[in-house]
């Protein structure tokens, strides 16, 4: 036994010391990232089944694959390969250098079936260059939700490539007045129609979603003129105000649901003076995290729930604000601008989006948590404003008048791939960025 | 020897004898010059640069008769007695003890300067075959940027290519010749346009060994050598070499050793 260890000792070490050599005798070739946007490309194969609803669907994953910034599309007419996906089990084998030739990174395949109101789709995400199966997966939904059960292919083939999803089957909740009130709407991100949530004919502001995408939680003054906090949880068409037990003498002007989702930081104005609370989602709880003589306001948690960023003009104009979540430990955050607010803290961590009135509009800048770096990412002359993140911690939404009237805008978090997501409105403002569907969590 | 036979019997006789005295003459000589304390090699005590101090003599006292006589004397018989006679002046023991303590440190020091020039004569040819190169190489992968070029010649950019590189994963570094210079700079153009480095992925570097034939195929999958700790990143540069594959023509076939660090340095 002892002997045969030595053997396979001797046999490593004169692997690792051949592999060394070869090591030792040619130059490292370092390469570093270009610079440059690159994105993969994918070609998507007709899924098998119902041919409308597979082209319909093809389209569907297509756009998601483009939204996510990371994937173009390979034109079919370009294939080597088939254009029709045979079925997943026992079907013809995948040609690699069919797809490799074509310049083809991905290659999508599936099958989608529709049987009455209800609708599958299953599919598999192939690494052409490795010939590698990276994924297998099956998604279900109603009939109507095909174009959504494309989006959450696209955002599954973008997370088998980079480990996160991609955010194309996600919402954008915002306030609009299209019907000449301020009522609250939620979008799909990719193509979607703006759907009405709030009917109430008086102002609406501030939606939040629980980080379950369950509830949205958000301002109105439907009851007695005055702000309350009210939550709309999903699938129900009637809203419930919440948090009754507080003083009827405190007006809440807006809620925020921590990462967990068990509690909510509240902005509370105490006679004229708006203060930063938190409280447990069930009402009980409530403590009062800011106590200062001037208003404090946006408060905004990082992903692990110890810190928040809010806003405070304690020094005479608005600035940002970093505390940790029971108050203690305040530290200013920006010194650039006289004006600056909307503090949203990135679902990784590592920046916080925030508008900052620079010659006299609002523009999104970028600021780390230490403060250290500080940059912008979306400027024009019209007023930028109202940021979120996606999920992914890769784009963000903001208001924006460029075309005039107020329109949701979308951006990737190095400012490129600017694009609208909303239009028709009159003012489109206060977008707040949906967590992921919960089959891709 | 002709002169020798045309003389008389006589006159040999003569001849002989002259030349046996002076033989005994010669060898006197020579035997005096080798025992008299006077020739023996100086001490090892003093130094070969003797320093003298000059003093001018008042006129009427100038020993100038004795200085011509020296000249006369080095001719006809062994000429190092006037060389001895400069020895007795006392202020030449003084120097030798400063010269072994600057000679020390001069060696030292001049022995460096010499090997030198040896080495600064061979990188120069290289230098401008290789700004040569690189200009032809920029200019075949498009890139027309003037002040990429620039950073890339004084090595701001990683592009540029240092005449020695490190070797594999031993942390040691090699010589690398122009030729692997300019396919490392071809590799790394060629490797970087197929690589997607999704937003996200920072702080990482990832190793691989990538065993290429003589016309640059990528020959079985890349092998990670160090993981970058995200198995998405590491799967996006094999992704990248397996796509880029045929690399350029390596100068030779063999494992290369790839770095891909998540961020220019």
């Amino acid at each position: 036994m002892p002997l045969r260890r030595l053997v396979l000792l001797a046999l490593v070490l004169a692997l690792l010391a051949g592999r060394a050599r070869a090591q030792e005798e040619n130059p490292t070739v370092v390469v570093t990232p270009s610079g440059e946007a690159t994105r993969y490309k994918a070609a998507v194969q007709r899924f098998a089944g119902d041919a409308e609803l597979a082209l319909k669907l093809r389209q569907a994953i297509g756009e998601g694959l483009e939204f996510s910034s990371l994937f173009q599309i390979v034109n079919p007419q370009a294939f080597l390969g088939s254009d029709v996906s045979g079925p997943l089990d026992g079907g013809p084998p995948v040609v690699c250098p069919d797809w490799s030739q074509i310049g083809a990174d991905a290659l999508v395949e599936g099958v989608v079936v529709g049987r009455g109101e209800t609708l599958a789709v299953e599919f598999r995400v192939w690494d052409v260059a490795r010939c590698q199966k990276l994924e297998r997966k099956r998604f279900s939904g109603k009939s109507g939700d095909l174009v959504f059960l494309g989006h959450k292919v696209a955002d599954a083939v973008v997370a088998a490539f980079t480990g996160k999803p991609g955010v194309s089957a996600t919402e954008v909740a915002f306030v609009s007045d299209r019907t000449g009130k301020r009522e609250v709407y939620v979008t799909d991100v990719v193509g979607g129609t703006p759907k009405q949530l709030t009917h109430n004919n008086t102002i609406n502001a501030f939606p939040g979603w629980s980080p379950d995408g369950s509830a949205i939680v958000y301002t109105s003054y439907r009851e007695a003129r005055r702000p309350y906090l009210f939550v709309l949880t999903r699938g129900s068409q009637s809203p419930g105000r919440v948090f009754r037990n507080l003083n009827p003498a405190w007006q809440v002007f807006r809620g925020v649901f921590d990462p967990t989702g068990s509690k909510l930081a509240l902005v509370i104005s105490i006679e004229g003076q708006s203060e930063i609370f938190s409280i447990d989602r069930n009402g009980s709880g409530l403590r009062r995290i800011t106590n200062s003589p001037t208003l404090e306001v946006s408060p905004s948690y990082s992903p692990d729930g110890s810190q928040m960023v809010f806003v405070s003009d304690r020094t005479g104009a608005p600035q940002i604000y970093v505390m940790n979540a029971d108050g203690s430990g305040i530290r200013r955050l920006t010194y650039n601008g006289s004006y600056n607010t909307g503090p949203a803290w990135s679902p990784d961590g590592k920046w916080i989006a925030y508008e900052s009135q620079v010659g006299g509009q609002f523009d999104i800048w970028l600021i780390d948590p230490s403060g250290s770096a500080n940059v912008p990412l979306a400027t024009s002359p019209a007023n930028d404003e109202g940021a979120s993140w996606s999920p992914d911690g890769r784009k963000i939404v903001f208001a924006s008048k460029r075309r005039g009237e107020s329109d949701l805008y979308v951006v990737d978090r190095d400012g490129s791939n600017l694009r609208s997501i909303t239009s028709g409105g009159r003012n489109n403002v206060d977008p707040a960025w949906g967590p992921y569907d919960r089959d891709l969590r | 020897m002709v002169g020798a036979d045309a003389l008389e019997y006589g006159d040999r006789k003569q001849f002989r004898a002259m030349v046996l005295a002076s033989a005994v003459g010669h060898a006197l000589v020579l035997a005096l010059l080798l025992l008299s304390p006077s020739f023996s090699s100086p001490p090892p005590g003093i130094p070969g640069v003797v320093v003298v101090d000059l003093v001018t003599m008042p006129p009427g006292l100038s020993p100038a008769p004795a200085a011509p006589a020296a000249p006369k004397a080095a001719p006809p018989k062994p000429a190092p007695k006037p060389e001895a006679t400069p020895v007795p002046p006392p202020k030449p023991v003084e120097p030798p003890k400063p010269p072994p303590t600057k000679t020390v440190l001069p060696k030292e020091a001049m022995a460096k300067p010499t090997p030198t020039p040896k080495p600064t004569p061979k990188p120069a040819p290289k230098q401008v075959d290789y700004d040569e190169l690189m200009k032809e190489l920029r200019e075949d992968a498009g890139e027309e940027r003037p002040e990429a070029i620039q950073q890339a010649a004084s090595g701001a950019r990683s592009d540029a290519v240092p005449s020695t590189l490190p070797s594999g994963a031993l942390g040691g570094t090699v010589k690398v010749s122009p030729d692997v210079m300019a396919w490392i700079r071809d590799t790394r153009i060629h490797v970087r346009k197929n690589w997607v480095k999704a937003p996200g992925f920072e702080k990482l570097e990832t190793q691989l060994l990538v065993n290429l034939d003589e016309a640059g195929n990528v020959i079985g999958e890349p092998q990670v050598t160090r993981r970058s700790g995200n198995p998405y990143y590491d799967d996006s540069v094999v992704r990248a070499i397996q796509k880029a594959s045929p690399l350029p023509k390596p100068p030779r076939a063999g494992e290369w050793p790839f770095v891909f660090p998540s961020e220019e340095s």
